[in-house]
């Protein structure tokens, strides 16, 4: 199973990644789809499949993020227990871990149905980037943008924990 | 299909039929002669051995009317017949009350060989023995007249019949069935059925094809245009530099701010990649992430999770002989283990919430450290763009101060490069996928390009597919064409084998007129030697012309069915009683003649001596019996008492 | 029951009259056999008709 990209991302990044003069850009696509993830784990929606290229991805992380597999399978655990108000039983959360976790699955540390939700929260996470970030011309822009865009939250309480059963989260155009 | 009659059996039905049982045997003669009463019940006989080969339907009339005349309330007709040697009993049961008639079936041969109560013959019999077939070998004189009316299409339909030339509609039905299919399979994706249709299919595909076509020039226009665009600013922005170059004060001036430009573009460089690396670590990426995550680990630990023991550690257990404490593990012990194991996170799965747990403890990584990178590289954002804009300016400056010339360059830089993002935007509406921007600039495939190759590719097929059946379609066409062909050939081919080989016994048979079948059309058309057309016929004649095309059309067809008739020589004279003797039976392997006496006479005689002829007279007894007596002297010296020798014509003179 | 003579005499002269591919021609005389015999798939006889070329002769 591997990962596949949010429709219309790399279009979104067209600019930044197309740059002539020498300006720092994205390594590859999956530092693009990592942001994106960051942003759909935290907002705890999936996007629906039909969000996703059909074209298939990644089979894993790319080097830099091997290290942070694990700290990745336990966002994705704490965001479907959220998700899905899962409560905090023992049985429940064991449960979960191992629907989620397998290890020795090409670098993920996830099973099938773990990368797939993956894939969906790094659409639902770039439908968010889309709507709040114009189209970047630049990587500092971006990043700029994107470190700003956690702040409002930031500063105050946790969120509070949806305790929202699945929604799959809407397109912005109909 | 072989065909035999082994023997019937009546019981309770009118006339003389209150108890009769013919037994004909397992191999029955080939000549059987019963004779019977005027009115003892031939011809109810007939009807019931044609309602019990065909199962046909009797109305409560017929059913009422079989009944006995001292009153019984039920009654029955049990029919035996081989096909192709396998004994097969249709009994018919009347219920004389209610008019209501049933049929059962036993087969002897088959593996339930058991009853049936249904008219169950093997469905070859079934399709062939229709009530109107039925006539043509249970027969008697109705059909002859039928046979030479057009109204009643008797003898195409026998020959159609006979020959199996239905089965060629069986073949046109089944080609009609598979187009009706194919076309309503595709009616989901196109309509087309007719060819009108399918021709604006090929129009839409033919414009949406041109359409790509045109985008597709166009695009190579505009990009053409953009390069030219792109060119000749750079070439202007050039001048406009070179010129500006040549004052040595604006040069080194501007010089040194492309020089900042430069260093600024550097610092960003390197710090926005600082930024970006750093963000690969979730905690600094996603802010909440760590508190979440902390608050994830604080419930596993409070619940004692990823617990110590793995399910491995209980797998490892069960497999051994003796449990950790010493006590034998025995198998509903073994059960109970592996039952606890599945509760258990593998040894891996605990080793990955141990290693998130671990990695959450240790990280010093806190979002807010990322503050200051930030403010700093949006400072120097600024600070960039600040040099741009000062760069810009004292561009500006130099250009205004360089005289309308420079002045006239620069309009031109910019208005080729207002031009260049024109064609660039154009440039991305025909070119995006991207569907957010499709729906904002409302491009459709007639205005982007991948949206029209979709288009094209659609359109293709809805066109490949309504040809497809459209192309069924006259295939269809051309098939029924051929089969109807080979049908009408087919026919007239055997029309005319028929038509011959009755014309031969006719001639035998009378032989004074020379009478002809001139057409089997719907019906025998016939002439004779005087008459080019012949329609009145002596009813004897008639006869003949009956016997000689059932013969003629029996003689090579591939059924080999008995020949059952009813009064066969009664309204010929002694001539064709003759004549007809030494045709007609002889074309049949098996031949039942219900005979009365007046038929003795020239024509049952015939068969006198005859080794394979079995003679069985029906003699009227009280109360609707009769006594079955068997064979040859009995037969001779019956003597029906209705007998008055003036009344028959067919007496010897 | 096999096929009446006849039956095959006709086939042969309708299929004379046309210009049908060989492999209709084929597949039409083993139809009509098995028709006679009593064993005909709907996939024999769409196989008969996607053997037929529209553009040859209407089937005289």
């Amino acid at each position: 199973m591997t990962l596949r990209r949010p429709k219309d991302m790399r279009t979104y990044f067209k600019d930044i990644q197309g740059r002539a003069d020498g300006g720092a850009r994205f390594e590859t696509d999956f530092d693009q789809f990592y942001l994106c993830l960051m942003v759909g784990l935290d907002d705890g929606r999936l996007a629906p499949e039909s969000e996703l290229e059909p074209a298939e991805f990644n089979k894993g992380y790319t080097a830099p993020y091997k290290p942070f597999a694990p700290v990745i399978a336990g966002m994705l655990v704490e965001a479907e227990m959220r998700r899905q108000g899962i409560p905090t039983t023992k049985d429940a959360i064991q449960r979960e871990i191992r629907n989620l976790i397998e290890v020795g699955n090409g670098g993920t540390q996830l099973k099938e149905e773990g990368t797939k939700l993956l894939s969906r929260y790094a659409a639902r996470g770039f439908e968010l980037i889309r709507e709040e970030i114009p189209k970047p011309r630049t990587l500092e822009d971006f990043l700029v943008a994107y470190y700003q865009r956690w702040k409002p939250a930031e500063d105050g309480a946790e969120q509070p924990a949806s305790d929202a059963d699945e929604t799959t989260a809407a397109l912005p155009a109909s | 299909m072989q065909l035999r009659v082994t023997g019937w059996r009546c019981h309770n039905i009118r006339g003389n039929l209150r108890e009769i049982d013919i037994d004909l045997s397992l191999t029955p003669p080939r000549w059987t002669l019963v004779q019977m009463n005027n009115g003892g019940g031939k011809t109810t006989t007939m009807s019931l051995i044609r309602a019990a080969l065909t199962g046909q339907k009797l109305d409560a009339e017929t059913v009422k009317g079989l009944r006995p005349e001292d009153g019984e309330s039920m009654g029955s007709f049990e029919l035996r017949i081989l096909i192709d040697g396998r004994l097969h009993v249709i009994t018919m049961y009347f219920d004389y009350g209610s008019g209501g008639h049933s049929f059962s079936t036993a087969r002897a041969s088959e593996a339930d060989g058991g009853l049936l109560d249904t008219h169950a013959l093997p469905s070859e019999v079934r399709s062939l023995i229709t009530p109107q077939f039925a006539e043509l070998f249970v027969f008697d004189g109705e059909l002859a007249r039928k046979i030479r009316s057009h109204s009643s299409d008797r003898a195409s339909s026998a020959i159609r019949t006979l020959y199996g030339i239905d089965r060629l509609e069986t073949l046109r039905s089944t080609i009609e069935r598979l187009l009706d299919e194919q076309q309503s399979r595709v009616a989901a994706v196109t309509q087309a059925r007719d060819k009108r249709h399918v021709e604006r299919l090929n129009n839409a595909l033919q414009a949406a094809r041109q359409k790509l076509k045109g985008l597709e020039d166009k695009r190579a226009l505009i990009v053409g245009d953009c390069d030219h665009a792109k060119a000749e600013r750079d070439r202007i922005n050039k001048e406009i530099g070179d010129r500006i170059g040549q004052n040595e004060e604006a040069a080194s001036e501007l010089d040194a701010l492309e020089e900042n430009l430069r260093k600024a573009d550097l610092v960003i460089l390197g710090e926005t990649n600082e930024l970006r690396t750093s963000l690969q670590s979730p905690f600094l990426s996603c802010p909440r992430a760590l508190g979440r995550l902390q608050g994830l680990s604080a419930q596993l630990q409070a619940l004692q999770l990823p617990e110590a023991a793995t399910a491995e550690f209980f797998q490892e257990l069960a497999d051994g002989e003796f449990c950790v404490c010493d006590e034998k593990i025995t198998p509903p012990i073994r059960e109970k283990i592996l039952t606890k194991a599945a509760t258990f996170m593998a040894a891996d799965e605990s080793g990955v919430i141990n290693s998130m747990k671990t990695l959450v403890r240790t990280t010093d990584e806190d979002p807010a450290r990322l503050q200051q990178p930030v403010d700093t590289l949006v400072g120097r954002i600024r600070e960039r763009h600040r040099i741009k804009q000062k760069l810009d300016a004292k561009r500006a400056t130099y250009i205004a101060a360089g005289g309308e010339e420079l002045t006239a360059l620069k309009e031109q830089a910019d208005k080729h490069e207002r031009e260049i993002g024109r064609l660039e935007e154009q440039l991305e509406r025909l070119d995006s996928t991207d569907t957010t921007y499709q729906l904002n600039h409302g491009l459709g495939w007639e205005q982007n390009i991948p949206k029209c190759k979709a288009h094209v590719a659609e359109c293709d097929e809805r066109y490949n597919t309504a040809t497809d059946t459209h192309k069924l379609l006259l295939q269809s066409r051309i098939a029924q064409k051929v089969l109807n062909n080979i049908e009408t050939e087919a026919l007239s081919l055997l029309r005319e084998k028929v038509r011959t080989a009755t014309n031969v016994k006719l001639a035998q048979l009378v032989p004074a007129e020379r009478l002809e079948v001139v057409r089997i059309g719907s019906a025998l058309e016939l002439s004779s030697r005087n008459l080019a057309r012949k329609d009145n016929v002596s009813e004897g004649q008639s006869l003949s012309i009956a016997y000689a095309f059932l013969a003629s059309l029996f003689e090579s067809a591939n059924h080999r069915l008995p020949f059952i008739i009813d009064s066969p020589a009664v309204p010929l004279d002694a001539e064709m009683r003759r004549e007809v003797i030494k045709v007609v039976p002889e074309l049949f392997e098996q031949t039942i003649m219900f005979v009365i006496s007046t038929e003795r006479q020239d024509f049952a005689e015939a068969f006198y001596g005859r080794p394979d002829a079995r003679f069985i007279t029906l003699v009227r007894g009280p109360d609707g019996t009769a006594e079955q007596r068997d064979g040859e002297d009995a037969f001779k010296t019956f003597q029906d008492e209705d007998d008055a020798p003036a009344q028959n014509v067919g007496e010897a003179a | 029951m096999p096929v009446p003579s006849e039956l095959l005499d006709a086939t042969d002269a309708v299929l004379e009259a046309t210009n049908q591919p060989d492999e209709f021609k084929s597949r039409l005389r083993a139809l009509i056999r098995n028709a006679a015999e009593g064993g005909v798939e709907d996939r024999d006889v769409a196989g008969l008709v996607a053997a037929i070329d529209i553009d040859s002769d209407t089937g005289a």
